[in-house]
């Protein structure tokens, strides 16, 4: 099978996972190792001074096992996510960013016009811009059009769990741009993996699935099976859909005929 | 001498650099993975030490944390 190009970088695993919500660290750290993952996501928070903010995750992260993408998570504005993205850079030694600008509190749908806006801005400041996206071909054609390194349109709202809502609009996606194209969050389980791969999208980022999980660790390697699947069935050529059958086995030779 | 750090005003008697405001801000954490921002403009590690806080000025001292 192919490896994943993105940008200058290529992956074995299509899969990339994000660090957060899991039962504990070591389950995180196992699930991480279960999925075969090479790219994972981490956030940028205020550092934990005086009980005030978060803990780091890099004493937990092996940084020659695993390509670090930041998030910029919890953006409203084109100015926080590129003031966010600037600090990534500075505490991760990256260009790469995993462009969000969230319009909405409760479907976490993205602020098109303000994405646009980062997107634009960080690409001029020489970012590698990994954009969530909704999975609206207009909005993936413009972010691929400026530059992006790949589009990431939803499958389904964040943490939903609901798999891929609209396989169509992610085919016209496919078919429209020839930058690598990641579906990013939504996923619930594993037939939704393979079910995006064999769209040809590829690969797919998710991490409540995975942590949120009953046995994150077992989840892991089933979503790292199902990317295998999906993309080599996809690889593979499936048969048309038809209406009516098709007979398996040969007509001739049949008795009583 | 007013300022903020991580959203929380603070008051200080003497002048500081920024490099000084971060050392006691970690209290003794590394600073791995540490990056600055003064007035929504990041500053890089090699230039703390010349840059000055000054009255009214917004810290914000991050890093990389969980997240999806």
């Amino acid at each position: 099978m192919n490896k994943l190009k993105i940008a200058d970088r290529e992956f074995n695993s299509r899969l990339i996972i994000g660090t957060s919500r899991y039962p504990n660290p070591q389950v995180m750290i196992e699930s991480l190792e279960a999925s075969g993952a090479e790219m994972i996501t981490v956030s940028i928070r205020r550092f934990n001074l005086n009980g005030n903010g978060q803990e780091s995750i890099l004493s937990l992260i092996d940084r020659e096992k695993y390509f670090i993408l930041p998030n910029t998570a919890g953006c409203f504005t084109a100015k926080e996510a590129v003031l966010t993205a600037q600090l990534a850079r500075e505490s991760l030694h990256t260009n790469w960013v995993k462009l969000e600008v969230i319009g909405d509190d409760e479907t976490l749908f993205p602020d098109v016009a303000e994405l646009l806006k980062a997107a634009e801005q960080l690409i001029k400041d020489n970012f590698v811009v990994l954009p969530y996206c909704n999975d609206d071909p207009v909005t993936c054609k413009k972010l691929a059009g400026m530059g992006c390194a790949a589009v990431m349109p939803l499958g389904a709202p964040i943490g939903s769990g609901m798999g891929i809502r609209n396989p169509y609009n992610i085919q016209i996606i496919r078919e429209m741009i020839d930058i690598p194209l990641i579906i990013d969050a939504g996923v619930g389980t594993a037939s939704d993996s393979a079910f995006a791969m064999e769209l040809g999208v590829d690969g797919v980022l998710m991490n409540t699935a995975i942590a949120g999980a009953k046995h994150p660790v077992q989840m892991a390697r089933a979503m790292k099976l199902a990317i295998e699947a999906g993309r080599l069935a996809y690889e593979s050529g499936r048969i048309p859909k038809r209406l009516y059958a098709n007979a398996s086995s040969p007509i001739e030779g049949m008795i009583n005929r | 001498m007013k300022i903020k750090i991580n959203g929380i005003e603070k008051v200080f008697q003497n002048e500081k650099t920024l490099d000084e405001l971060v050392r006691e801000e970690l209290n003794g954490n590394g600073s791995d993975g540490i990056a600055v921002a003064k007035n929504y403009k990041v500053i890089h590690r090699q230039n703390w030490n010349e840059t000055k806080v000054n009255e009214n000025d917004e810290i914000e001292i991050v890093t990389a944390v969980q997240g999806g």
